[in-house]
């Protein structure tokens, strides 16, 4: 078996399984999701492990349809081919793991009702807010989706290449956080009619050289979010609305510390190397 | 908001790298880190694939997604005049949006000169243009 064909395969089928999730409101889907990307960062684990190249490169992800049906029809494909993929009867332990839960997946999708799906009919007529905080809130699903994916992507490289406990836990707490916003921002988004899977990231942003010049940056990129969210808050009518892009907008202060943290433990760590 | 726009939001078209690309090129925005990389690969002296990627803002996508759809199939002559056709109307944007457009044409105009450096010397590393107010470019150092 292929390793970085695997971790391809479920890159695609954590990223269809999540926006399946949004699209529909399935939270059970959004579960499904996470054992995939689970699965993909064990993958991941075991090509480091070898020392074989990989990046996070990969095809488009299809998730446009008028109906669930369609949609569910692909997730059972993509699980099936992973599990020709993976080998069924495999005894290494990761891929028989695998392999099981590919099987409940490709059983447990067929038990979704059809629907018919708007998450992608571009209406925008989501709490009718005026054209001005409508478009402000297009932009910024857009472009901060993608960055939570970013995000997710960056921190979750960075992961697999540290032993550092410290960076690890800070590490996985900013992917935590990440999912979390990448969910809210995706069910918005299926709710005004315009979801999408973010789009690739290109190599050398998460295959950096420095972290301390990658955590400075993402300082100023907290900051600047901070902004848009407060600016954002302020445009929208809608008060729970509004009240989430505030809470959202207190939460990049922690991830601030803890970036701000990590800085300072990395420049002793230097420190101490000299 | 444009019903066009919107699409290419959602679905930006020739997105991602492009394998072996004879043309290759990045444009960066010296002040924030934002770039983009422009690729493709010409079949009798016409585009025949094109692709990009952005670290940016949606207007550096919508544009990278209209410019690369345009300019699939043109000749390489005609590319050029898009490239400067793309500049000569920057000052006509909003700054924010003038820079997220001018990142699209010097990428462009990297993976051009790329292309054409490598017809002399096929293992040249691909050209990073920077942003600039006047529009000029300026290869990375």
């Amino acid at each position: 078996m292929k390793l970085t064909t695997i971790l391809d395969r479920l890159h695609h089928a954590w990223l269809a399984t999540q926006f399946t999730s949004f699209m529909s409101g399935e939270d059970k889907l959004y579960d499904y999701s996470q054992i995939l990307f689970r699965h993909f960062t064990w993958v991941e684990q075991r090509l480091v492990q070898k020392g074989i190249a990989y990046s996070y490169d990969r095809s488009d992800v299809p998730i446009r349809v008028g109906r669930l049906a369609p949609m569910l029809e692909a997730l059972q494909k993509q699980y099936e081919q992973l599990l020709l993929l993976c080998g069924e009867g495999t005894d290494d332990p990761l891929f028989f793991r695998i392999v099981k839960d590919l099987e409940f997946l490709s059983k447990a999708v067929r038990g979704f009702e059809d629907r018919e799906i708007t998450a992608f009919n571009g209406k925008r007529d989501y709490l009718n807010l005026p054209e001005e905080a409508r478009d402000a809130l297009t932009l910024f699903l857009f472009e901060e989706s993608y960055k939570e994916y970013e995000l997710i992507m960056v921190y979750n490289y960075a992961k697999a290449h540290s032993e550092d406990a410290y960076l690890n836990r800070m590490f996985q707490i900013l992917i935590e956080e990440s999912f979390f916003h990448l969910k809210s921002f995706g069910k918005l988004m299926a709710k005004m009619g315009i979801l999408a899977v973010p789009r690739m990231i290109m190599q050398d942003i998460y295959k950096f050289d420095d972290l301390s010049v990658f955590l400075h940056d993402g300082i100023e990129e907290e900051v600047a979010a901070k902004g848009e969210c407060k600016e954002l808050a302020a445009k929208i009518t809608d008060q729970e609305l509004s009240e989430f892009f505030e809470c959202i907008n207190y939460q990049e202060d922690y991830h601030i510390a803890l970036m701000e943290d990590a800085l300072g433990y990395l420049e002793k760590s230097e420190a101490k190397k000299e | 908001m444009d019903a066009q726009v919107l699409e290419h939001l959602m679905q930006p078209k020739n997105y991602g790298p492009l394998e072996n690309a004879q043309g290759e090129g990045i444009g960066k925005n010296p002040d924030n880190g934002e770039k983009v990389g422009l690729y493709f690969t010409p079949e009798a002296g016409r585009i025949a694939q094109i692709s990009f990627q952005a670290v940016g803002c949606s207007t550096t996508v919508v544009s990278g997604s209209i410019f690369t759809e345009a300019a699939k199939g043109q000749s390489l002559e005609e590319l050029q005049r898009m490239i400067d056709h793309l500049k000569a109307t920057l000052d006509e944007l909003d700054p924010k949006e003038a820079a997220c457009s001018e990142m699209v044409a010097v990428a462009a105009q990297a993976a051009l000169d790329t292309y054409y450096a490598r017809q002399e010397e096929s293992d040249l590393p691909m050209k990073t243009y920077y942003i600039s107010q006047t529009c000029e470019t300026k290869e990375e150092v």
